[in-house]
This record gives structure tokens, C-alpha cells and sequence, in this order.
């Protein structure tokens, strides 16, 4: 694996100032990738620093004596439940342990040979992650970017002008790139993607699409 | 709140930990000797105190741990611009959370002033956005997803205090701007009115600063 986020998104993913749609795709990310998740502990651990040497503020009289009495109540501690999926995945494909709390919707068609569902159900839909899933060979459809385009190989692989991505690799596309990447020849491809942004389809079956996905 | 002109990273808070520690004897072990065992020592009185709490439901090491860090998160919740109030309340829950979750606190993997602050971290997220932050690990008891491997086993002994060393080795614009814009989640625009800088000058001592904070954390 080679392709992965930037420290600088890295970072804000520790601080949690990432917003949440690409949160859960690089989440999804540090799941496949121990280097990534190497820097996401050292940057948690800049910020224990940065809250030990915090400026204190006083808390009221009373705050230790209120927290202590509230010790002995058991909590019901929410437990996650595992998310309504609707989507078949195809065998073999294990999605990442971050995805398993989110509901995932049915597929349904993007354009010839691609299909996409929904990730989730919190947030305005624009940001919401979503799956897209190619036959081999084909091209995921043509769109340039008001935002930047976060998309996590989960199966198969991707190919663009600028390289080859496999299972694990985070592609990080930015408004100033024409990307059209197209799933590798011998296989179907999985993909989590994500715009931080709004997403501006180009082609006629995006301007049909875009008003159905709501972006 | 928003007066950033106080902060610095000079450590005034170590009469504080020594105070602290003179009361807590319970974990103290006879001094090896040498400076790196003492300082690490300090560091990780914290994580005692965590799993005193885990172990033994320990009221008094949850009392010094409160004493030490609700103030501090109070203050860092303030830093990102909530109000008092929320910050006290959240501070608190902060700290509940603490002691309901101890248990799944591992000192081998993470120092005590990393897992609170993400605790902090999540408690903050949930409260803004409706759904919850996906970054959970260092709570998660059974995740094998994050076994560490063994390299990852060794962050922490030594790269929390590299990490340390690291930071200060910044210069103080440098972290001044991290501060703002990662944990204080300050957008570049309101970065560059708090500084009186351009914004361009903002971005570029913002990826420069991050660039060499990695750098001096070092690639492995």
C-alpha cells in the first residue's frame, strides 16, 4: 500500500477537527493501514500534551462532590449496534471495522456497470459517504470537484493519471484535479468515498443523478 | 476565552504534578535512577491513577486524576469556543467517562494524557454532530482491528516522549498556529485576523510546522 493521507488531514483526524464524512472514510483507512494508524496515535498523543499544559479553568465548588455522587450510578452504557445493511456485499469483501456501526443502503444505479449506496444516515446527505461498486473496466463517472474527493479502495483496484491504487490506498483528490479514475481490468471494484464539499457532476447522467443523490 | 496571548509550552504545571505526587504513593516504585526514569515516572502517574480506578473502583486516585485534568479540559473545551457552562458540564462528563471506562485503559498503549484527551475529543464531536466520531480505538476493549503490532507496541514508550520533545523543539509560532487551527479548530481565515497575517503566510507556517513536527516525531 502507498497511497495515504496527508499528516496535515492526519492530524486533524486526531484533533477531531475533520468533518465527519471524511472522518469515517479515513477511520475506514487507519483500519487497513498501520502506518497511518501509527501517526494518528503519535498525533492523539500531541494532543494529550496539548491538554496537559491546557490553561486551567476553574471548575465550580461543587463539580468533584457532583461527579462523585454520580460514580456508583451504574450507566447504561449505550452499547453500538451493528448497522441495517441492505447492500449484498460480494464474498471476500470484509468491510472495514469502523463501517460495521453505520447503516449502508441498497445498491442502486450511477451509471453503466457502477452502483452506489448510501453510508449512514446522519449529516446533510452531501457529505455522506457512500460505496461504489464497478464492474472491471469501468469508469467511475466523470466530475470535478467543488470539494476535495476522498475515495478507500476496499476491493479490486482503481487506476487514474497519476497512478494505480489498491485495497487500503486513500485517494485525496482536491477541486483543481480532472480525476476520472477506472476500476482495474480483472476484477470489480469497491470503493468508500466521500466529498468535503459540494459535488459538481459533469456529464449528462450526472446532472440526472445528482438531484437523486441528493448532492 | 479566546486570548491565546498566555499560552506557552513552558511546563509551569510541574509544582502541580510534584504536589500531586507526594500524595500518591501507591504505585511508587524504588527509583531505578537517572532523569528519563524519573520524568517517565511522572508522565505516568496518571496511568496509575487510571488503573487504580479500574482496579480497586479507587475514589481518592479518582479525586487527584479530576483535580489535574477537569480544570484543563474545561479549559480546552473554552479554547474552542464553547461557553463556561457547556465546558464545566462537559468537563465533567468528561471525567465520568473516565472512571466508567478505565477498564478499557491499556498504559502499555497509551499515556493517560493521550486517552483522556481523546475521550474529551469524542465527548466534544458528539455533542456538535449528530452522529458519533469513528475514531473510538483507544476506548474499544476488543478491537481486532487495532491490535497493535509490535512496532506499534513500542510507540509507546519511547515515541510519547519523542512526541514531547518534539513539540517543544517547535518554535512557538509553530505551535501557536497547530494549536489554533487543530485543536482549537480555528479556521485559517480567523488564524490569520488573530495573528494580523496574510492569509497565505497562515497556510504555509501551518503545512511547514506540521511537516517538521513529523520530521522531528521522525518516519518510523
Amino acid at each position: 500500500m502507498n497511497n495515504r493521507p496527508s499528516d496535515e488531514i492526519l492530524m486533524a483526524f486526531a484533533s477531531g477537527t475533520l468533518s465527519q464524512g471524511p472522518a469515517v472514510v479515513v477511520a475506514a483507512h487507519l483500519a487497513l493501514c498501520s502506518e497511518s494508524r501509527a501517526r494518528v496515535r503519535q498525533y492523539e498523543a500531541v494532543g494529550g500534551f496539548m491538554l496537559d499544559d491546557s490553561p486551567t479553568v476553574t471548575m465550580s465548588a461543587d463539580s468533584l462532590e457532583k461527579v462523585l455522587g454520580r460514580l456508583d450510578i451504574s450507566s447504561a452504557a449505550p452499547v453500538r449496534d451493528k448497522g441495517k445493511w441492505l447492500a449484498e456485499m460480494p464474498d471476500g469483501l470484509t468491510l472495514p471495522d469502523p463501517l460495521q456501526h453505520y447503516d449502508i443502503g441498497k445498491w442502486k444505479f450511477l451509471a453503466p456497470g457502477v452502483q452506489w449506496s448510501s453510508v449512514g444516515k446522519g449529516g446533510p446527505s452531501r457529505s455522506r459517504p457512500m460505496l461504489l461498486r464497478s464492474k472491471p473496466g469501468m469508469v467511475l463517472p466523470e466530475h470535478t470537484h467543488a470539494g476535495t474527493e476522498y475515495t478507500l479502495v476496499l476491493k479490486g483496484s482503481l487506476h487514474d493519471e497519476l497512478g494505480d491504487y489498491g485495497v487500503g490506498d486513500l485517494i485525496i483528490a482536491d477541486a483543481s484535479l480532472e480525476h476520472e479514475p477506472r476500476a482495474g481490468p480483472d476484477e470489480e471494484c469497491i470503493c468508500l468515498a466521500v466529498v468535503d464539499g459540494r459535488l459538481r457532476m459533469k456529464s449528462l447522467i450526472g446532472r440526472i443523478v445528482q438531484p437523486l443523490m441528493g448532492f | 476565552m479566546h486570548d491565546v496571548s498566555t499560552f506557552g509550552f513552558i511546563d509551569i504545571h510541574s509544582t502541580e504534578r510534584i504536589l500531586l505526587r507526594s500524595k500518591f504513593n501507591g504505585c511508587e516504585q524504588k527509583a531505578g535512577a537517572g532523569r528519563y526514569v524519573r520524568r517517565m515516572k511522572k508522565i505516568d502517574e496518571n496511568s496509575a491513577r487510571i488503573v487504580r480506578i479500574a482496579q480497586h473502583a479507587d475514589k481518592a486516585a479518582f479525586a487527584e486524576l479530576f483535580s489535574f485534568y477537569a480544570p484543563r479540559i474545561k479549559g480546552f473545551f473554552m479554547r474552542g469556543g464553547m461557553a463556561a457552562g457547556q465546558a464545566e458540564e462537559l468537563a465533567q462528563e468528561t471525567m465520568l467517562t473516565v472512571w466508567r471506562k478505565a477498564a478499557l485503559f491499556d498504559p502499555a498503549k497509551a499515556a493517560a494524557s493521550t486517552w483522556i484527551f481523546t475521550v474529551a475529543r469524542n465527548l466534544r464531536i458528539d455533542l456538535i454532530r449528530r452522529e458519533r466520531y469513528p475514531a473510538q480505538h483507544l476506548l474499544e476493549e476488543h478491537d481486532p482491528e487495532y491490535e497493535p503490532t509490535p512496532s506499534e507496541g513500542l510507540l509507546k514508550a519511547e515515541s510519547e516522549e519523542r512526541i514531547r520533545t518534539a513539540i517543544k523543539a517547535l518554535s512557538p509560532e509553530q505551535i501557536r498556529v497547530i494549536h489554533l487551527h487543530y485543536f482549537d479548530d480555528k479556521p485559517h481565515s480567523e488564524i490569520a485576523e488573530t495573528l494580523d497575517l496574510p492569509l497565505g503566510t497562515v497556510k504555509s507556517r501551518l503545512r511547514l510546522a506540521v511537516q517538521r513536527l513529523r520530521s522531528l516525531i521522525g518516519e518510523d
